[in-house]
Formats: structure tokens, sequence, C-alpha cells
């Protein structure tokens, strides 16, 4: 039989639709937000429904500053962090608008380093785009998965039981690596004030709005990072947050009480902090949250024992 | 938007093609055209003139070049004095060569190398304790100002030799320099391999189709599971050099240059695969490179485009000069056919290799890159002969396996050092890392992990490995010059889809795209 070139054609994209969709379903997770056979790796999506009483969203400066298990360890709040490396703060936006479909946070921990990567309305075309796909196939989003790929995970197809390998840490992801910051005291004053660009400008405005609509107490931090940081930027940051009544948390400028060792405690020469700077910074936002008093100590709930069991893997981890 | 871009892929590039199908043969043209200038305004924004500028000027200039030839033909038809006629002509056409050459390369030097030249001016003056005479003013650089300059160039050359005739159709001249699959990273193509077949508007056939669409996965391929991959790995050597030495630069060094293989051919494939399905044969840029003998050999498969405009446009102009040739006459008289070959080339090929140096950047250690090249280059050249007759005393046959290999090794050792300066952040920096290789050799590196903790995970260098095992087999099928499309081509259907999607799924699973991976940018669209 002579199949004409059309028909090729068009057969042939029907059952790559097909194996596409068929690969998401089977191998990763069913959707964005339902867990499947990579239930504990690496996402939010694994976590039961309202069990989340603070998120940290930002870039790579979020997801390398807050650990969520340190807070755990000390405090008994849960927490997320949501944050991306290289994330722009509409991809931000969206993610939470997403997450917060699911959990209700009390506070939302947003960093501020994503405030000054400015993007244009191509970037935006190009995440819709992007966003589509990942809609329409879910393997195009967790293509990556297969790193943590276990046999045991197989399992899971049949009796949904979760026994893949744990990753990350609520989104912390543990790098003890030390490149030291040799540049010496960076933090200057100065009065100028850095632009934050439109569409910047638009998904913070974007992120307080929602923040509101739900209740939700929203705080801007900054993580430490000579590399990143400058005076203006911080002079506008403060700006955002005094005329939006926001608490603003710069340790950039918080050496006295939270004391960076910038010979320890960065990954790559001061532009992230590495888990030891890491720690510092989780035991202020701890104190923190002690001090605000709005969320809950849940390390004798029964319901969260599977944060305490995470808690032995994380210490086995960190050395603790 | 890049040509990996899910912007690109998903949508650009599909709508590009659909418009493209439902037009008349007649509007195809502008159809690429208007989507070539939504490209680059894309990535430019405003700087969109200097492309437009760029076109009207050779445009006007190949008009006018024509027109003095004619002017030429009226006049000698009735003067009594032909030669001095010519003469007067000649002269004329090389002034406005001139002018549109230097009004070409002069906007590419403003944008892109006024900087380095007042910078290192100030440099000297400093040196001197008098003060900095110049401001340093960053200008922004339209994406493929190196690329479209370069063709702009051939094409007004090619005009003045008389190898191709001017083109009156502003249109298609506009689409030779600004379609869109060549603006990020070329190749250099020539006006006489493209114009034609890029304004025809072909149909699109399902051949050219399913071919283009391969090699545009194939580009994908070593794109997003070798180059991309690697990155934080070498980003974490030459962002940081100080921290490592030894073993692991050697490692970035050799990851670099599979990196930009990876990277540059991969923008290649991608290209020429967009090419093909619009029906436009677009010149090859590699041809498997590391398979090459000798440093020169390299050459002539890695970046061919390049390596033969600068033959064509910088090798042979300065060995044509009276200069030239007579250096090429007393060096031969002096020293003998073989030395007097190798030091009458070695002037042209020093304007080639300062060009190829000077083109990739502005930075020293490119100069130095060049340099090496040249030096390495002549030196081959010139040990030619007591090699083979080395080889020939000792009894080796040059052919045989252990001396591919000897060869092969050398080649590659070459190509990494050179790499090595090369994706140096500075000339300085560069001999520091050469210089570390030595002084912190230490082979724990490779098993007490700390190669894991440059951002590259053991799963990575599994997806790597493989990446490169696959490139490997694809060379060695190509060099033995089997075109595996045309294999597949000949298979029964199911044989055929199933290949494909086995493909496809590979380059979706194991490509490094997506969340926690940073797009990386196409190396060659920064030169």
């Amino acid at each position: 039989m002579k199949i004409n070139n059309k028909a090729k054609i068009v057969l042939f994209l029907s059952g790559l639709f097909i194996l596409l969709y068929g690969l998401s379903y089977v191998i990763l997770p069913n959707n964005t937000m339902d867990s499947g056979l990579y239930k504990k790796t690496n996402s939010i999506a694994s976590e039961p429904e309202n069990t989340i009483d603070y998120l940290v969203i930002g870039d790579s400066e979020a997801v390398s500053s807050i650990s969520p298990m340190e807070i755990w360890k000390d405090y008994g709040y849960t927490g997320y962090n949501i944050g991306v490396p290289g994330q722009r703060l509409q991809d931000t936006y969206y993610l939470l608008e997403k997450v917060l479909k699911k959990q209700s946070p009390k506070i939302i921990f947003l960093e501020t380093n994503a405030f000054y990567r400015d993007f244009k309305y191509l970037n935006a075309l190009d995440n819709m785009v992007d966003e589509n796909m990942k809609n329409l196939f879910p393997v195009y989003k967790f293509h990556s998965n297969w790193k943590y790929f276990h046999l045991n995970m197989l399992r899971n197809l049949k009796d949904k039981a979760a026994d893949g390998p744990i990753v990350t840490y609520k989104g912390f992801k543990y790098v003890p690596v030390i490149n030291p910051y040799k540049g010496g005291p960076y933090v200057k004053e100065s009065e100028s004030i850095y632009p934050i660009g439109d569409q910047p400008s638009q998904y913070i405005n974007n992120i307080i709005q929602l923040c509101k609509d739900q209740n939700i107490q929203l705080i801007l931090y900054s993580t430490p990072t000579p590399k990143n940081w400058t005076a203006s930027k911080h002079n506008s940051a403060t700006a955002l947050a005094n005329e939006n009544q926001l608490k603003f948390i710069d340790f950039n400028i918080m050496q006295d009480e939270v004391p960076f060792d910038w010979q320890k405690d960065t990954r790559d020469e001061g532009d992230h902090p590495n888990y030891f700077g890491s720690v510092k910074i989780s035991n202020y936002i701890g104190a923190f949250l002690a001090k605000e008093g709005t969320l809950t100590d849940y390390r004798k709930d029964k319901k969260y024992e599977s944060w305490n069991q995470d808690l032995i893997a994380y210490k086995k981890l960190t050395k603790q | 938007m890049t040509y990996n871009s899910p912007l690109y892929l998903f949508a650009f590039f599909p709508l590009v093609l659909a418009a493209y199908y439902i037009s008349p043969q007649r509007h195809r043209s502008r159809v690429l055209l208007l989507a070539s200038y939504i490209f680059f305004y894309s990535i430019s924004g405003k700087l969109l003139i200097y492309l437009l500028l760029s076109t009207l000027l050779i445009h006007h200039t190949g008009l006018w070049l024509d027109h003095c030839r004619s002017e030429e033909k009226k006049e000698l038809a009735v003067t009594q004095d032909k030669k001095a006629s010519k003469a007067v002509f000649a002269k004329k056409r090389r002034h406005i060569l001139w002018f549109g050459i230097g009004f070409q390369l002069g906007i590419l030097l403003l944008l892109k190398y006024s900087n380095f030249f007042v910078s290192n001016l100030n440099d000297v003056m400093n040196l001197f304790s008098l003060k900095s005479i110049l401001p340093a003013t960053h200008f922004v650089v339209p994406i493929g100002i190196s690329f479209y300059t370069l063709q702009a160039v051939s094409y007004l050359v090619d005009v003045y030799y008389e190898k191709i005739k001017p083109d009156d159709n502003l249109e298609r001249l506009a689409l030779y320099l600004a379609f869109f699959p060549t603006l990020m990273e070329g190749p250099i193509s020539r006006y006489s391999q493209v114009a034609e077949s890029l304004y025809e508007g072909k149909q699109i056939q399902y051949k050219n189709l399913t071919y283009g669409l391969q090699r545009i996965l194939w580009g994908l391929f070593k794109k997003l599971i070798i180059a991309d991959r690697l990155n934080p790995l070498v980003e974490s050597i030459f962002n940081t050099p100080g921290n490592y030495s030894g073993i692991t630069i050697i490692i970035g060094a050799v990851l670099y240059t599979f990196q930009l293989y990876a990277d540059f051919s991969g923008c290649i494939d991608m290209t020429i695969g967009a090419g093909e399905i619009l029906g436009v044969t677009i010149p090859e840029n590699f041809r498997q490179p590391f398979f090459a003998k000798t440093a020169s050999e390299f050459w002539r498969r890695w970046h061919i485009t390049l390596g033969t405009w600068l033959k064509d446009y910088v090798f042979y102009p300065i060995s044509l000069t009276k200069f030239g040739k007579k250096l090429g006459k007393k060096s031969r008289e002096k020293f003998g056919k073989h030395l007097g070959q190798v030091l009458s080339t070695s002037l042209p090929l020093f304007g080639v290799w300062m060009a190829n140096g000077f083109w990739h950047g502005t930075g020293w250690h490119y100069i130095f890159f060049g340099m090496y090249y040249l030096a390495i280059i002549l030196f081959e050249n010139l040990t030619e002969p007591a090699v083979v007759t080395l080889t020939n005393a000792l009894h080796i046959n040059r052919e045989r396996i252990p001396y591919r290999i000897f060869q092969t090794v050398k080649l590659l050792i070459i190509v990494f050092i050179g790499e090595l300066f090369f994706a140096a952040r500075s000339l300085s920096q560069g001999f520091q890392m050469f210089a570390s290789i030595f002084t912190g050799f230490n082979w724990s590196v490779l098993t007490d992990g700390s190669l894991l903790k440059l951002g590259v995970s053991i799963q990575d260098f599994f997806a790597v490995f493989f990446g490169l095992v696959t490139l490997l087999i694809v060379g060695v099928i190509h060099e033995r010059g089997i075109s595996i499309r045309d294999r597949i081509s000949t298979w029964r259907m199911p044989a055929r889809f199933g290949f494909l999607y086995a493909a496809i799924i590979v380059v979706l699973i194991l490509g490094a795209y997506g969340e926690g991976y940073l797009p990386v940018k196409l190396i060659y669209a920064g030169f």
C-alpha cells in the first residue's frame, strides 16, 4: 500500500503525540500538581494539601539561602523553598499562582535578586510557548527526572507508594562547596536608586496583589551576595517595601546580626551562599518567624511525622 | 530568541514554514525577509538599522561598480588611448570597492572594536604617565554583525572581480544578508551559493522537510545533550580558574573544546536543516575536524566557511600584491623551493591568522590564538619534508593506525591548548591556567569526587559520554562517505518512524534545558 506524503506526516505526528503523551503519563508525574512516580523527588507537588505554612520564592539566591529543614529542626515550622535558578519574576508569579491552588501559606519570603533581571516581552512570549508545551506534554517539563530514576519507582505504578530517592530537602539543595570571596568589604553607602524595570515591576505588583488577595504576609529579603548586591539596589528595594508596607530583610547590611564568613560561607566567590552560609540565614529566618508568632510548631504532630523522617536523612547528609 | 528556544522551535519557525507554504511562490522570499527582520529585531531591536544600512550600501556599491564598468566600455569604444582610459577606470573601481569595504568594516570596527582600541591606547598613554585621551565607549553590537559583514564584503569583492553580476534586486540582496537561520552564527555563505535559491521560493518537498527536520534534531542533540550539559563545569573552571589546577584545568580545556564543537556545529546543523526545508543549500561549516592529521587540515574541517573566506579575501589578495609576489620570488631564489615557499606564504598566513584571531573578539587572547595557529602551521609546513624523511628512514608507514593515532593525539593536544587560551577571559589568565597544569598536577581529583562539585553530576557525565560516543560513531560513518539520512530513507516506514521517535525522545529526555538549567547562549553568536 502506498501512503502519500501528507498522510505520512499526519501519521508520524499522531504517533509522536501519542508517544509523548504516553511517556508523560507512564514515566513522569501525571500532571504538574499531581504526584506520580517521582512522588518524593523534587517538587512541592508531592506535599499534602495545606501543609506548608511559609514559602521561599525567587531565583538561585532564594534556592541557596533558606533551608526549610534547618527551620523545622529548631522551630517546627513547615516551609518550602520553591526558588528556581535564573528564574524571572513572571515565572515566579505563575509558579506561585499554581502552588497557591494547593497550599495556603501564611508567610511568603520573596528574594529580591530577580527584581533587577529585566526581561523583554519576547521572553514572556518564549515563556508562554514553553509553558504551553509543558502543559501539553509533561514529559517536556519533567524530563530531567531521569536522573533520579530508581527501580523501586516502578512499584509506584502499582501501589502509589513513594520510594524515590530524596534529592532536595523541601526545595533546598545541599551544596557544601567552598569557594571564598576575596574582594573585601562590599557594603558602601550610596544615595542612588537602582531602577527596577517595567516588566519585573509589573510582576512584583502581581505577586503583592496575589498575597493580599489570599491574606498572606509578603516579606522581601536579600541574600548576602557581594557579586550582585549594590547599595542602589538596597535603596530601590527599601523604597518598594516602604511603598507597599512590606518588611524587608537585607542580609547584606546585617553583618553584625548574621556574620557571614566569606572565607567559608560561599560556594562561588560571593555569588551564592553555600550550605554553611544558608544555615546562618535559615537560623535568622527561623528566629524571625518565631518572633512573628503566626506559625505553628508541628514537630510533635503525627500528621507531620514524615518531616521528622526527612530531618534524620537531612542531618545525615549535612553531617550534623 | 535563539534557534534552540521554545519560542523559535515551537512557534516562530513552524509559523514561518506555514506562511511560506501557503504563500504564492512570488511572495515566498518576502515571507522569509519579513521573518528574518522580525527575528533580527527580536534580538537586537533598533540596531536593525545597521543591517538595513549595510544592505543598501552593498546594493548601491555593486550597481555603482557595474555602472563604472559600462562607462568604461563606452569610453573604450571611442577613445584612442585605451590603456590610459583602462587605468583611470580601474582606479575608480578600486576606489569604489574600498569605499564599500571601508564602510562595512568601519561599522564593524566602530561597534565591536573601538573600545578595544581605545582602552589599549589609554593603557599605552598611562604607561608613559599620560592621561587617558579617549573615553571608552561600549556600543551595543547587533546580532550577527561579524557574519553578515563578511558576507557583504565577499559580495562586493566578487562583484569587483566579476565573479558575480551585481544584483539590482534589493530584496534578494537583503535576504542574502539577513536570512534568519544564518544570522546568529553563519555559516558565512557566498552570494553565488545561496542568493538565487533563497529568492526562488521553492515549494517545500517531503524529502527536504524530513531531511531538514532530521538535521535540526541532530543539531539539538549536540547542543542540548553535550554543549549545554557541560556548560556549568566549563563555566566554573573558566570563571574561577584560580581555584583549580592540574588535571582539572586539562579537563576544563578538553571539555570546553567538545562543548564549543557541539554548540557551534549543532547550531550550524539547525541552520542547514532549516535551509534544507526551504530548498536552500547552505554550505557546510564542519567536516569531522578531530579526524584531521595536521593543524592546517583541522582548519580546513573546522569553521570551513571562515577559513575559505580568509583564504579568498585575505590570503590571495596579500599573496597577489606586488610585495607578496616579489617576496615569493626572492624567497624561492634565495632559500630554495620548499623553504622559499614556506617563507613566501608566511606573510599572507600572518594576515589570515591575525584576521582570524581578531574576528573572534576584542581580547589579546584571541590574537594570541591566531598567532598560536600561525606558528604551528608554519612549523608543520617547514618540517614536513624532514618528517617524511625521518618516517621513511625509520620504516614507519604514515597511513597505518599507530601513526594515525600519534597524529590524532598530537593534533588534539594542539587543539586543546589553543582552546584553553581561546576560552580564557584574558591572555594573562590563559597563561596562568596553562602554567597551573604543571604546578598543581594531582591525579586524585579524578577519584575524590571533586569533579562532581563543579555543577555537573555523575548522571550529567553519563549523558555527555553517551552524546560524545554517538558523535564519534556518526563522525566515523560520515568520514567513510556514508549518508546516514540516505540510509534511513531506504528503511521501511515503521523502522524509520521508530528510529526518529527514539531520537526525539533521547533529545527530549537527556537534553539540558528547562527548570534547574539556565538557558545557555550560542557561543559563536557572541563573536
